[in-house]
């Protein structure tokens, strides 16, 4: 169930379990097909996975916060600890009692376990490392997890944890109740355009996990994160009311975080911190009266040793980008485009103090530095510039080409074309087209591209082809025929007499 | 090498190639396989125009300047950064051409190093990009904060406005929100905040993820708590609104023992549910299983306000927008485009350009 609180902007969420938990599963699949009369046998498969998920040692990347932070002083008396981790799931992605699925009221499988200075002294109680089986078979008095070895595992004889051992008296006193546990772990989702973007808060999920008891005032106290998991089932249920089994001296919890902080009059909360911030502009605190150097501070200068590159110790005037006062952009006249040939150009030098700004040459120096440093940059300029400048080459040179015979060429239109790799060949036939092939043939056969004028070279023999009439013959028919109306069979009468005539004559 | 231009010239048409867009998709086309090095060039210079990488020393040159738990307010130097990005874009720039080449290019290269790291941050935001004007220069100014809020509230918290109003505790930020450019831890305990526009106001308060549970103290005379009590807050329900503490609704935080302080948790939980019930009208709904009062209400419950800290940029400066050279280079960029067409195709040209 969500609340959420509009004026806060935080979601609220009670769980957000995975849809399995961590662990070992195997998937079987009965198969089999019946019908009226009879059925195959069940055929059966089984597929084995794993789901991982942290156990006996949490990734530090997935803890966003503790509070009280680390090693603060302050007085947190008020405050029950707590640790935000940057995934939503991480409470839930392990069971106390080996339970698949999860069902509600989903209880987490970590406890933040407090301890204050004086509990850790009295009970002797230290931070070991040991190996995984020294979790599953821990020396005789001391409980260890009912749970059992999964694939992600690795080799228990070697796979190395962090345990503490808590005395059954003390853990009788300060466990939870499963009902307890419940409600001391909750997921949260908030925005995040306020904040340093991190891979833990890039979703704006996160997952809370709260101790359940108040820091000892006056004193030191630790949290331990400890897993529960293996210790809700039958044989080992430790959660209150119930107890630590008889014959057990101590239960040995796997340990994945710890910290600590002071609950003391001191002043480390977040609000005395803020209240003690110093707040001024960035520049050098003014420890002199001399008038110049006032005046240089103000301006955001610190003075510093210089050696010269003719090796003469000197001070000079040095400030960074980020300035007390706004600066307008303003180029020395030297370098108006703000392009310097080298480091030394950008040397300012102040005639009244007789001292150098070395400001804009250690930017420039620092920016080459930076530069030379990312490789693919620095071949992208390089490559970029010899681009660019062939280019400029190449259209000067072709540009000087089409003015020079613009009469009888015509210049590509299009830039792209102007500097594209055609652009010679185009030039060639465009020019063929339009100069050498008239001036060859007088003007008179141009085209002499296109269709030919007479490929079959007949028409220089037209007058000796049989059964064609020549020119002269058709004028004198057509005079023949006179301007009077006859009939068209008249006409062709005629006309195939004087063809006949002619086959008879050649 | 000879050339056909004078070096004014080549500055002219070198800058008309790599200014309009059109020729700039020509060039890229000329062979260029994979990334194209405009973009390699924009987006390097993209991450020194916020000041990325540039070493701490160069940024505080001496420790008096930033002192522990301090926090200062700067506004950026643009001629620092237009020289660290010269510096960087100077790799193997050997020759006149060269030069007069980076000179046409620079201002190409830091327009579009502009918008490209004025959404930067709104890139891994997953917001969308906005549109960035090239004829105004931003007024970039900032905060360093230094101190254990930094290294202890990871999950921090600042925004910024463009003004305020009120004095000393009641000073309260106003106007349009600022938005933040660069956010960034450069050490574990110093954090750098860079806007683009002025600001007169940041507002920094604890992280909403990590707001904490807690609950009121009641002292006895040793300076031990004797109990502790809980000031209720509303769900949204019948008028409460959420958030809000419900006037009147304390309850004794049930413990197991008060020297162990251990907080029984569930009994706390059913605690509220009854208070919450009995009051008038109830702030929860009355006979529904307890089972609906879930760890999301309780946390809402248990939580601490988060507090915020208002500081108020008294030093900003009036800036008459010193747009002039940009404004100029887009003035000259015109000219230039111009230029080019009636080199290259003549002076009939111009209506087709």
């Amino acid at each position: 169930m969500e609340v959420t609180a509009d004026q806060l902007e935080i979601t609220f969420v009670d769980a957000m379990p995975p849809p399995l938990p961590a662990g070992d599963f195997r998937i079987t699949i009965n198969d089999a097909v019946t019908w009226t009369g009879g059925s195959t046998p069940a055929f059966q498969s089984e597929y084995d996975f794993t789901v991982g998920g942290p156990r006996f040692t949490i990734d530090p990347e997935l803890v966003h916060s503790m509070f009280p932070p680390p090693g603060n002083r302050g007085h947190f008396l008020k405050y029950i600890p707590h640790i935000v981790f940057g995934r939503r799931s991480v409470p839930w992605e392990r069971t106390v009692d080996g339970s698949v699925p999860q069902q509600k009221p989903f209880i987490p499988w970590l406890w933040l376990l407090t301890l204050d200075e004086d509990e850790i002294a009295a009970n002797r109680i230290s931070v070991k490392t040991v190996t995984v089986s020294e979790v599953l078979n821990p020396p005789a008095g001391i409980l260890g997890p009912d749970i059992k070895l999964e694939t992600g595992d690795g080799d228990p004889a070697k796979t190395q944890l962090m345990v503490i051992d808590v005395p059954a008296a003390l853990i009788n006193q300060v466990v939870p109740s499963k009902e307890d546990m419940t409600s001391m772990a909750s997921a949260r989702l908030v925005s995040i355009v306020d904040k340093v973007i991190t891979p833990t808060t890039e979703d704006g999920w996160f997952s809370v996990l709260m101790s359940n008891r108040f820091p000892k005032n006056g004193k030191n106290n630790t949290q331990y994160v400890v897993s529960m998991e293996g210790y809700g089932t039958a044989k080992t249920n430790i959660f209150y009311p119930n107890q630590v089994p008889a014959g057990y001296t101590a239960v040995r919890f796997v340990m994945l975080i710890s910290w600590s902080f002071s609950n003391v009059d001191d002043v480390q909360t977040f609000d005395q911190l803020m209240n003690n911030l110093t707040v001024e502009r960035l520049e050098m605190p003014k420890t002199t009266t001399n008038e110049a150097v006032v005046k240089a501070f103000d301006m955001g200068f610190t003075a510093l040793d210089h050696i010269t590159r003719q090796g003469e110790t000197t001070v000079s005037w040095y400030r960074g980008p980020l300035l007390p006062m706004y600066m307008p952009k303003n180029p020395p006249p030297a370098h108006p485009d703000g392009i310097y040939p080298n480091g030394d150009s950008a040397l300012r030098f102040d005639p009244a103090l007789g001292m150098f700004d070395v400001s804009i040459a250690a930017a420039w120096q620092v920016g080459r530095l930076l530069g030379m440093q990312d490789s693919n940059f620095a071949s992208a300029i390089a490559r970029l510039r010899d681009r660019n400048i062939s280019a400029m080459h190449t259209l000067a040179s072709r540009s000087f080409f089409f003015k020079t015979y613009g009469k009888s060429l015509d210049m590509p239109r299009d830039f792209k074309a102007l500097l594209g790799r055609q652009v010679f060949d185009d030039a060639l036939t465009n020019m063929l087209g339009r100069i050498v092939v008239p001036a060859l043939t007088g003007g008179e056969r141009a085209p002499i591209f296109g269709a030919p004028a007479d490929p079959s070279k007949l028409r220089r023999h037209i007058g000796a082809i049989p059964g064609l009439l020549s020119d002269e013959e058709i004028a004198a028919f057509l005079a023949g025929l006179g301007d009077g109306d006859r009939a068209p069979e008249d006409v062709v009468r005629q006309l195939v007499a004087l063809i006949r005539d002619l086959g008879r004559k050649r | 090498m000879t050339t056909f231009f004078t070096a004014r010239e080549q500055i002219v048409h070198l800058r008309a190639l790599v200014e309009v867009p059109a020729h700039w998709r020509a060039l890229s086309d000329q062979g260029d396989q994979g990334s194209s090095p405009e973009q390699t060039v924009a987006d390097f210079a993209a991450t020194l125009h916020h000041l990325i990488g540039v070493p701490f020393k160069y940024l505080v040159p001496n420790n008096t300047m930033l002192p522990p738990e301090s926090i200062r307010f700067f506004f950026v130097d643009q001629n620092w950064v237009e020289a660290l990005v010269d510096g960087a874009m100077s790799l193997g720039r050997i020759g006149d051409v060269d030069l007069i080449h980076d000179q046409a290019l620079a201002p190409v290269i830091a327009q579009r190093a502009e918008a490209i790291a004025l959404n930067r941050r709104r890139g891994q935001l997953k917001q969308s990009a906005k549109t960035v004007s090239l004829d105004e220069v931003p007024v970039y100014g900032g905060f360093l904060l230094r101190s254990a809020v930094v290294s202890g509230w990871p999950g921090l918290e600042v925004q910024a406005f463009k003004s305020a109003t009120g004095s000393g505790v009641n000073t309260k930020c106003s106007g349009d929100g600022v938005e933040l450019v660069r956010m960034e831890r450069l050490a574990n305990d110093v954090l750098i905040c860079l806007f683009a526009e002025q600001f007169g106001c940041v507002n920094i308060h604890e992280p909403k993820e990590g707001i904490n549970f807690g609950a009121n103290p009641i002292l006895s005379p040793s300076g031990d708590p004797e109990k502790y009590t809980k000031q209720l807050r509303g769900l949204g329900i019948n008028g409460y609104p959420i958030g809000d503490f419900i006037q009147g609704a304390v309850i004794d935080v049930p413990m197991r023992s008060m020297p162990s302080r251990v907080v029984q948790v569930d009994a706390l939980r059913r605690a509220m549910i009854t208070k919450l019930t009995s009051i008038e009208p109830p702030a929860w709904p009355r006979g529904g299983p307890d089972s609906d009062f879930t760890s999301a209400q309780f946390s809402l419950e248990m939580i601490e306000g988060a507090s915020q800290h208002i500081f108020r940029a008294d030093n900003t400066v009036t800036v008459a927008r010193a747009a002039t050279k940009r404004l100029a280079v887009a003035d000259q960029r015109a000219a230039d485009k111009k230029t080019l067409n009636a080199f290259l195709f003549g002076a009939d040209a111009e209506e087709n350009a």
